[in-house]
């Protein structure tokens, strides 16, 4: 990655807690904040911790394969000449 | 690399500016509900518009749902005249956006954007809260459930109140 993305990556992430920080605020909602909502609205919270402990680009890499998958099933999915 | 990683490499060697909007950019910030297509917000400076152009003129790009047999003349004058353009591709399913609902253009979406490098190359990928902004300006009934987990992931990450 050149300098000046990789900047900018860590400018990004600065700006937010350690990954383990917002995994325990998944798991111990405050009542009544967006976590607690998204809960009780049905959001599954263990589908959000199994994300957020993997890296950006694996969470783009793995909706890159359920694309293809749903490409597939759709029977839509050519390859690149 | 699939369909996402095809069309980003292409765009990417295309020198095309860009950043990842929609379903994409909500999966790099840890939604967990797919999507099936890449939206992006393009820049629309001349040479921008002549680079989009020539770099998805040879995946064949069509106006997705549109009826058989309605002209669609894929150049930069038909993306100067346009602003969102719902496309296939031979590669999949791509969505150009000019613009972006409760955010702005390009430079509003490039700003504090996150930059990781997925797939070997660097990409822009739209920031939460924008994004967040973008769905609530889009309000659709789709938007308001993905809402739900954008606002759960931004309360869950965001710096200690």
């Amino acid at each position: 990655m050149p300098l000046e993305d990789r900047a900018a990556f860590l400018r990004y992430t600065q700006g937010m807690v350690s990954t383990e920080v917002a995994i325990e605020r998944l798991r111990n909602p405050k009542p009544g904040g967006k976590i607690w909502e998204a809960r009780e609205y049905g959001v599954d919270l263990t589908l959000l911790i199994s994300q957020l402990q993997r890296t950006p680009a694996e969470r783009l890499q793995y909706l890159d394969s359920v694309m293809e998958d749903f490409a597939e099933l759709r029977g839509s999915a050519r390859p690149m000449k | 690399m699939r369909i996402l990683g095809q069309l980003l490499r292409v765009l990417t060697d295309g020198g095309v500016q860009f950043v990842i909007v929609g379903g994409g950019a909500a999966t790099a910030h840890g939604a967990a509900r797919p999507t099936f297509d890449l939206d992006i917000c393009y820049a629309r400076d001349a040479e921008n518009l002549k680079r989009l152009s020539r770099t998805l003129a040879p995946l064949h790009p069509k106006l997705r749902g549109a009826p058989e047999g309605i002209p669609f003349l894929w150049d930069a004058e038909t993306l100067r005249r346009g602003l969102n353009f719902i496309l296939n591709t031979d590669i999949g399913p791509l969505d150009l956006l000019g613009e972006v609902a409760g955010v702005g253009g390009y430079d509003e979406a490039r700003a504090g954007a996150l930059v990781t490098e997925v797939f070997g190359f660097p990409c822009a990928v739209l920031s939460l809260p924008k994004l967040i902004a973008a769905k609530r300006a889009a309000d659709r009934v789709k938007d308001r459930e993905a809402l739900l987990e954008l606002e759960a992931l931004w309360e869950a990450q965001r710096p200690d109140e």
